[in-house]
């Protein structure tokens, strides 16, 4: 709750400095005002602050190649991660964190294990309740309420958030409902920067709290449509983040 | 309005994403205006893909296709005699060269084998086709690449039916005698798999250890990117890790998962460089190759560092072209065999209205020098063509060759940077 605060002035008062003119014009709200309007309507600060983990299962489809999968993901506090994606003709693609590694193993390049420039990315910008809306203010140089715009077919505010390390993006809010729905990332993969395009959707309630069911991703051209239909919370095992044997045998030094 | 609907689709589809807003040269909103009449006016599906046909073929690129849904819907397993999936098969392996579509492999305990076919025989007719001299006559006036392909597809086309039945074939053999043989066609090895909508595949991969003068040498051979086959390549290099020296044989291999370059390619480099770079109309991405450091049974192993030769031919395709041509930019490899295809631009295929594939384009690729490999494809190091008299000897030249070389070859030094790109 301090460290949101803190994210939020910082942030506030950037935006003072930054847009003097487009604030009187437009009647922009304040960060702080986009982020809690979001934490409101999917369950509130309090309620997020409790869980400790999150696991979501469905289904990724690219419905133009013809191709889909089966999706498992899961996060925990503070900062875990682990993704399951398996696609036919294809076979297993996976991805995780455990707070210090970040690995990823497929059949096309098999496994291997995030460096330099790529693991500071993907620990800059784990964080479990990240996912909820809510940010660690020391992770970021400045958060802005640059414009009120059109973004997934709604009318929205657009949130330019700056990271100190990592792909800083734009995030998207819904104006009637207050809920975040998409950004603008660039991801540092091992192919190099990737522009991110997402959009989120489709919310219901999981328990206490109201989760994106549908997500909506533009990558490389290519438009890809992940659907939640299992989400639950708390259920998580920390072996789950355990490193697979082969990024145990690429960790361990020769 | 089905026509026209998916006429409009395809042509929106390519407006969108092909990476050249030139179109290479085509005036794309002059040819829709040309074309889409004739789409409209389409009352079959062949008037209609005859159009579509039409249309990706004025961009004189590779990877531009209509895919029968017929063809591309048929489920593994399914016995249709269609191209690439599991349909029967005699058993042989044909090539152009020399004037000739010769036979340049037989598939030990194939039907073919059981019939005596040998290596270096000559096809000259299938079934009722004189596939040969109908060959024959288009030599000189087509590119020798396109010819080869041509073969490859008539021999095929010809050869491949569906389980259980047979195709008379007549060959020439060694001493110039005809032979005629009826080959049953029967459903040989491989993994049959299907990716996304690209029609069935059989995915096939074999290795083998050869002692030259003492020296061990590993052979892989694989008909196919495509992931199936990872697990097999690893195993593979596993049991070849300790050769002096690898040869990889992707004579025939069309193409398949271009991201298999990547963790292929990592057996063979101790640093992540690429092995090209992928440019879309939006952005660009680095193929990465991700040296491997874990064998099958999750220890720690160092890359390959021997010397490696790939041997390839003019049905070396797609992903095997950006394959070779960037581990020959980074002198990593040393190639062997044919010129290739020149058919190398990373594509997808997507669904139209009426049920057929797209198949498209939707980027360039250049390896590491900068060089495409579309057009000119991949230029052997050292050019070796497959000869008859040496097949009937029972030598394969390409493949003996390349091993020769890898057996002597000093290790090369480490590949650390690529020569153009970031």
């Amino acid at each position: 709750m301090q460290q949101f605060t803190r994210v939020i002035a910082a942030a506030f008062t950037v935006t003072t400095l930054a847009l003097p003119a487009l604030a009187g014009a437009q009647a922009l709200p304040s960060v702080t005002e986009v982020f809690d309007r979001h934490i409101a309507a999917i369950g509130g600060r309090e309620a997020i602050m409790q869980l400790s983990s999150v696991q979501q299962k469905g289904t990724m489809e690219m419905a133009a190649m013809g191709i889909s999968a089966d999706v498992v993901i899961a996060m925990a506090k503070p900062n875990k991660s682990t993704m399951t994606m398996s696609i036919p003709g294809l076979g297993e693609i996976q991805q995780g964190f455990n707070g210090e590694v970040a690995w990823g193993n497929d059949p096309m390049s098999g496994p291997r294990i995030s460096e330099g420039a790529e693991l500071e990315a993907r620990k800059a910008s784990a964080n479990f309740h990240e996912s909820f809306g809510i940010y660690d203010t020391e992770k970021f140089t400045s958060i802005k309420v640059l414009e009120k715009t059109q973004y997934g077919g709604e009318e929205a505010y657009k949130v330019e958030m700056i990271r100190k390390v990592g792909p800083s993006s734009m995030a998207y809010f819904s104006v009637a409902s207050g809920l975040f729905i998409g950004s603008q990332t660039t991801a540092v993969t091992p192919m190099g920067s990737m522009e991110i395009n997402a959009v989120a959707g489709d919310y219901k309630p999981f328990g206490a709290i109201k989760m994106p069911t549908k997500l909506s991703q533009s990558q490389a051209g290519q438009d890809i449509m992940i659907t939640f239909t299992d989400i639950t919370f708390d259920g998580v095992k920390d072996d789950a983040f355990a490193l697979p044997p082969a990024i145990q045998a690429l960790v361990k030094k020769p | 309005m089905l026509p026209l609907a998916t006429f409009d689709t395809a042509w929106s589809i390519i407006a969108r994403t092909h990476w050249d807003t030139t179109y290479n040269g085509v005036n794309w909103t002059a040819l829709r205006d040309s074309l889409r009449p004739r789409a409209a006016a389409a009352a079959t599906q062949g008037e209609l893909r005859a159009v579509l046909q039409a249309m990706v073929g004025s961009l004189r690129q590779s990877h531009f296709d209509i895919i029968p849904a017929e063809v591309s819907d048929v489920a593994v397993g399914g016995a249709e005699a269609v191209e690439g999936s599991r349909a029967g098969q005699v058993g042989l392996t044909t090539r152009w060269s020399e004037g000739l579509l010769l036979v340049t492999d037989v598939e030990a305990g194939s039907p073919a084998a059981r019939a005596g076919v040998q290596a270096g025989w000559t096809v000259e007719q299938i079934g009722a086709d004189t596939v040969a001299a109908r060959l024959a006559r288009l030599a000189g006036s087509t590119d020798p690449r396109r010819l080869a392909l041509s073969a490859y597809r008539l021999a095929e086309g010809g050869l491949r039916g569906a389980p259980g039945t047979s195709v008379t074939v007549r060959f020439r053999d060694g001493a110039e005698q005809a032979q005629v043989r009826t080959l049953d066609r029967a459903p040989i090895g491989g993994t049959e798999v299907k990716y996304g909508n690209l029609p069935p595949q059989l995915a096939d991969l074999s290795w083998e250890r050869r002692t030259i003068d003492g020296r061990r040498v590993g052979v892989i051979r694989f008909n196919i990117w495509m992931p199936v086959l990872g697990r097999a390549f690893d195993v593979a290099m596993d049991s070849l890790r300790d050769s002096d020296g690898l040869v990889i044989d992707i004579r025939g291999n069309f193409g398949g998962v271009a991201g298999m370059a990547m963790g292929i390619g990592g057996h063979m480099v101790d640093s992540a460089v690429p092995v090209g770079i992928m440019t879309t109309r939006a952005q660009s991405m680095k193929f990465t190759m991700n040296p491997r450091r874990v064998n099958t049974a999750n220890e720690r192993v160092a890359p390959f560092g021997g010397p490696v030769a790939l041997v390839v031919d003019a049905l070396s395709v797609s992903t095997s072209e950006i394959f070779a041509g960037g581990l020959q930019d980074l002198s990593r490899v040393r190639v062997f065999g044919e010129q290739t295809a020149g058919q190398a631009l990373p594509a997808v295929a997507e669904r139209l209205p009426n049920g057929d594939i797209l198949y498209h384009a939707i980027a360039d690729f250049r390896g590491p020098s900068g060089r495409s490999m579309e057009g000119d494809g991949v230029i052997p190091d050292e050019v070796v063509r497959p000869a008859r008299a040496a097949l009937l000897r029972g030598e394969d030249p390409a493949l003996d060759r390349a091993a020769a070389w890898a057996a002597t070859a000093p290790t090369p030094g480490p590949v650390t940077r690529p020569r153009v790109l970031p």
